[in-house]
């Protein structure tokens, strides 16, 4: 038996699988109190305490989403090291900022090393302002750490600080810029982050639940919770990704298709081309810049189910910011729950609620002097338009999405964009026929609308996917993804070497925690070889390779949904 | 004490967003030791990612595509086919060229920067095969792709690699209507061995070609003084509606196919100073001590940010200066070429007059194949137009087969009195011919 949870901006979904069958689903309304929507969507699936049956809960949540949207973090201090190039990366979410000496290439090689007298007037510095937590990222510390290293050593040594976070660790892929924020990021919630995740645990123990609890990533890959604690940042976006696996599992493999999922305040766009979540290539999009990490391409309109419909002077409009009870629930707002439903043609809105919008539509649309009917159909207009320009940037986003490679462009220029819809959320059904009309495009409502994205986090299984880097002209190795830098012990390493490398260390990594893979499941997702040369002699090789277990959903038995 | 955030919605002022589209093409190349080989651009995509600079808002990084054959027929002969002479790396080099053009055009960008390779500038009309690493001309098919497509008259290529662009040259040479300026280490020092100041273009487009030959050793100094002094007043004369930056990064200190010495701040400068509507991508194999700096500089540049303090490892104070003896031999040579400028009639011409034509022949090296072309060009005279460009050439292959050639080429400018004529040579030669795509022409309109 799956349970899969998933926390929205309004709701908590929670669904129960047994056997590839959807058993229960719960929907509670939170109050802004992760933990309590969680054990209160866990209590109203279980009331008589029966987890003994369950093997697995995997949980998607926006803990870090919330938090940063509160616009508060603990403060933390920045040390940064930006060697050659720019002067400087962003400070953008540092309570301090400090700009050190010392240089690192991108080769690893260091070109500059630290300034002691510098470093000694920085920790007089640093020690008067007292900071909890202290960030220290260099540019290309992915490629050698020693800077940073030095420059914690030398803060641990005059006893400044307990917590430092080292950027090459948190976030060890290229960029510097987003390896600060990433930094910064995990420095300002890992505690918060920690103790949420321990109060989860401790909640789910008192329910008599004391299985395997995961936490979805935005990259769609469950995490243990005692794992998760480690990175709050691939937290991030975790919605989408539930969202996206749900889809996943209800339709045939190999499917085209655009998922539009309409939230309670949030309206998130995504694609499936050839049966396979579209990543972002633009890692973790925050509103204050980028983070590192792996994320589902998702475009998000600030519209949901919950949004109020404002008019003014008989001018309508929507209101983003707000989210307020829909009529059609028995709250005394006009929301776009209510236009959709009052306008939704498959009969499924049911009569009672009907008639609680209808009122609050007339009674607007009187107070305003206009007809109901020129409200309704301006905002189902405006909602579309609104839509679909949506869709046209995402389509746009995708067709410019960068190739650096000829067999990658060439693959994409066989890729066709989606011509379906699969439309999602509780306002799905009422949505999805007009939207296809005006776009042209066939539309889909699977039967476990309200649920999906509990549905994906259900079904989702852990992926393990590394990054390896093996510099033979350095004699160094990185793996980004484990902030781990080593130095390679053969002087010529071959492909084939290296790729028995980080066979091994993935299925390794797998197996720490609990997942068993043989060399022949793992697939290559990259490979690429760079000759070193320097005035016409070969003097080693770039040896990159981007390895994965495979990637599956537990099974779901799926209806046969017709595109 | 309590950190805030940005206010929701602040973003960074715009003053116009910069295309980019990076190809280093990672998988392609032209052997395992060349110059222009899968690593050329690597350094330059890990410092640009680790900088994130295009992550910041002011730059719009785009996808490439793949140019068709029409796109590239209509600028180049290839021989035997285009086909054998084309591999998806070129034309995914064009390609980004085009989708920058493309959104230039519609002003989705306000510039655009086409960070790619294999480069262009040495390939010229008559392609047999590769030269100087180029086997396709993107700018020139970035020039006539603007013309065709969106109608554009007049057009600028300045060209900054430390290489004269002689394919450049060639297919513009008789085109009035495309300002064509390239400055170079002298050619007596340098490949391909041409580019000096008596060549000024065509009979019927003099002056419309200018070339300035710098002596080794020119740095930001030199650069800057052609610049301000003649570069800057041609373009200002010549009123294009579009400038278009060839712009190779070998005249950096640290580069090992040259002898000039700019710094990327010298880049920087160049380019704020032309200001270029697009810029590509040429030469420059200085792939971890130059590229990574000189392509920042200039994306910089061109987004109008600060670029000034962008650290570079070898810079020293004393690139900011140039000898004095470099100095007076810039300024030497930009007095012989004012002086062209102003009496043509003292200018040496390759071409003679004969019969209402004019005619001369070249022989064009194939270094990387080594081989000859053997070229004849006649460039029948109209008095209303630009006339007509005949092109007789052949040329024996690696494979030892002799492959000629017969092309006209129809400018943009030329009347449709000489485009009736030439139309009919074309087929009369195509009918007599045995030789399948031995016979070709090249109609270029606006």
């Amino acid at each position: 038996m799956l349970v899969g949870i998933d926390v929205g901006g309004t709701n908590t979904d929670l669904v129960v699988i047994c056997e590839g069958s959807l058993m229960r689903q719960v929907k509670v309304r939170h109050n802004n109190n992760i933990s309590d929507s969680i054990f209160e969507a866990v209590q109203t699936a279980f009331p008589l305490g029966d987890l003994a049956a369950v093997s697995t809960i995997n949980i998607s949540t926006t803990f870090i989403t919330n938090l940063l949207a509160q616009r508060n973090l603990p403060p933390v201090a920045l040390v940064q090291i930006p060697g050659l190039g720019l002067p400087s990366g962003s400070s953008i979410l540092s309570a301090k900022n400090h700009t050190i000496s010392g240089a690192v290439n991108h080769q690893g090689r260091i070109l500059e090393d630290l300034d002691q007298n510098e470093l000694n007037t920085m920790c007089m510095s640093l020690k008067q302002e007292n900071f909890q937590a202290i960030g220290i990222v260099g540019k290309f510390s992915c490629r050698n750490n020693r800077l940073e290293l030095a420059v914690g050593q030398t803060l641990k040594e005059k006893g400044i600080c307990q917590k430092i976070y080292y950027g090459h660790k948190i976030a060890g892929r290229l960029n510097f810029p987003r390896r600060i924020l990433n930094t910064i990021v995990h420095a300002g919630t890992f505690d918060s982050y920690k103790a949420f995740l321990n109060s989860v645990k401790e909640g789910l123990a008192d329910f008599g639940y004391i299985g395997p609890i995961n936490i979805l990533n935005g990259d769609g890959s469950p995490v243990a919770i005692d794992k998760a604690v480690e990175s709050p940042v691939n937290s991030l976006h975790s919605g989408p990704a539930a969202t996206l696996l749900g889809a996943k599992a209800l339709l045939p493999d190999n499917t085209s298709v655009m998922v539009i999922d309409v939230g309670g305040t949030t309206t998130d766009i995504g694609l499936i081309l050839n049966g396979e979540p579209l990543e972002s290539d633009k890692g973790i999009p925050l509103d204050v810049g980028y983070l590192q990490g792996r994320s589902f391409l998702t475009y998000s309109l600030p519209i949901g189910g919950n949004t109020p419909i404002r008019v003014e002077s008989s001018k309508i409009s929507f209101d983003y910011e707000a989210s307020k009870l829909p009529a059609y629930f028995g709250g005394d707002t006009l929301t776009i729950t209510d236009i959709l439903c009052l306008s939704e043609n498959r009969g499924l809105a049911k009569p009672t609620n009907l008639a609680w919008s209808r009122n609050v539509l007339d009674s607007l649309a009187k107070a305003n002097q206009i007809s109901t009917q020129y409200l309704l159909d301006t905002c189902i207009e405006q909602l579309l338009k609104e839509l679909k320009d949506k869709i046209c940037a995402l389509q746009l986003h995708w067709e410019r999405t960068p190739a650096y490679h000829l067999w990658k462009l060439l693959r994409k220029e066989d890729t066709i964009f989606p011509d379906s819809i699969l439309a999602l959320g509780e306002a799905a059904p009422s949505l999805v026929d007009k939207l296809a009309k005006v776009l042209g495009l066939r539309a889909i409502v699977p039967k476990e609308y309200a649920v999906t994205n509990a549905l994906g986090a259900a079904l989702s299984k852990p992926i393990f996917r590394l990054s390896f880097r093996f510099d033979t002209r350095m004699g160094t190795y990185q793996i980004p993804e484990l902030g781990e830098q080593g130095t390679l012990t053969v002087s010529n390493l071959t492909r084939t070497e290296a790729l028995t490398f980080a066979t091994e260390r993935l299925i390794a990594l797998a197996k720490t925690e609990g997942y068993s893979f043989d060399s022949k499941d793992i697939e290559v997702l990259e490979e690429d070889i760079f000759n070193l040369v320097e005035q016409g002699v070969l003097k080693g090789r770039i040896i990159q390779l981007e390895l994965t277990t495979p990637w599956s959903l537990s099974f779901y038995r799926k209806e046969e949904n017709s595109l | 004490m309590v950190l805030k955030f940005l206010p929701k919605g602040g973003k960074l002022p715009m003053t116009g967003r910069i295309g980019v589209v990076f190809f280093p093409a990672f998988d392609w190349s032209l052997g395992e030791k060349h110059p222009e080989r899968e690593e050329r651009l690597l350094y330059t995509r890990d410092q640009l990612l680790e900088e994130g600079l295009l992550d910041r808002s002011q730059f719009l990084e785009l996808s490439p595509r793949i140019a068709s054959d029409t796109d590239l027929l209509k600028t180049h002969f290839f021989v035997p086919t285009i086909a054998e002479q084309m591999h998806p790396a070129n034309r995914v080099a064009i390609g980004a060229c085009l989708n920058l053009a493309d959104s230039w055009h519609k002003k989705e960008i306000h510039k655009g920067f086409a960070l790619v390779r294999p480069p262009g500038h040495h390939a010229m009309q008559v392609v047999h095969g590769n030269r100087g690493f180029c086997s396709i001309n993107n700018v020139a098919v970035l020039v006539d792709y603007l013309r065709a497509n969106f109608g554009y008259k007049r057009i600028a290529v300045i060209d900054s690699d430390v290489h004269h662009g002689d394919g450049t040259q060639d297919i513009f040479y008789h085109d009035p209507e495309v300002l064509f300026i390239s400055f170079h280490q002298d050619g007596r020092t340098i490949f391909p061995g041409t580019g000096f100041a008596h060549e000024m273009g065509g009979p019927k487009a003099f002056g419309t070609t200018i070339n300035i030959p710098l002596p080794p050793g020119t740095g930001d100094e030199g650069v800057r003084l052609i610049t301000e002094e003649f570069i800057l007043p041609i373009i200002d004369d010549f009123k294009p509606e579009i400038i278009i930056n060839s712009a190779g990064q070998d005249n950096h200190f640290s580069d090992p196919l040259g002898s000039l010495r700019l710094t990327s701040r010298g880049y920087g400068d160049f380019t704020k100073s032309i200001n270029p509507d697009l810029v590509l991508l040429e030469g420059g194999y200085a792939i971890e001590t130059a590229l990574p700096y000189v392509n920042m500089s200039v994306l910089l540049a061109l987004a109008s940010e600060e670029y000034r303090d962008i650290k570079e490892p070898g810079y020293s104070k004393a690139l900011d200066r140039d000898s004095k003896t470099v100095l007076e031999q810039i300024k030497e040579t930009l007095y012989k070429l004012k002086a062209n400028l102003k009496n043509p009639s003292q200018v040496k011409s390759d071409f003679t007059k004969q019969r209402g034509s004019w005619v001369r022949n070249k022989n064009i090296f194939y270094d990387t194949e080594y081989f000859f072309e053997r070229q004849k060009e006649v460039l029948h005279d109209c008095p209303n137009c630009s006339g007509i460009l005949e092109i007789i050439s052949e040329a024996q292959h690696g494979n030892g087969k002799l492959y000629p050639l017969h092309g006209f080429t129809l400018f943009p400018s030329t009347c449709s009195f000489c485009r009736t004529k030439a139309k009919q040579w074309y087929e009369e030669k195509n009918k007599r011919n045995m030789i399948p795509s031995s016979v070709q022409l090249i109609n270029k309109e606006w």
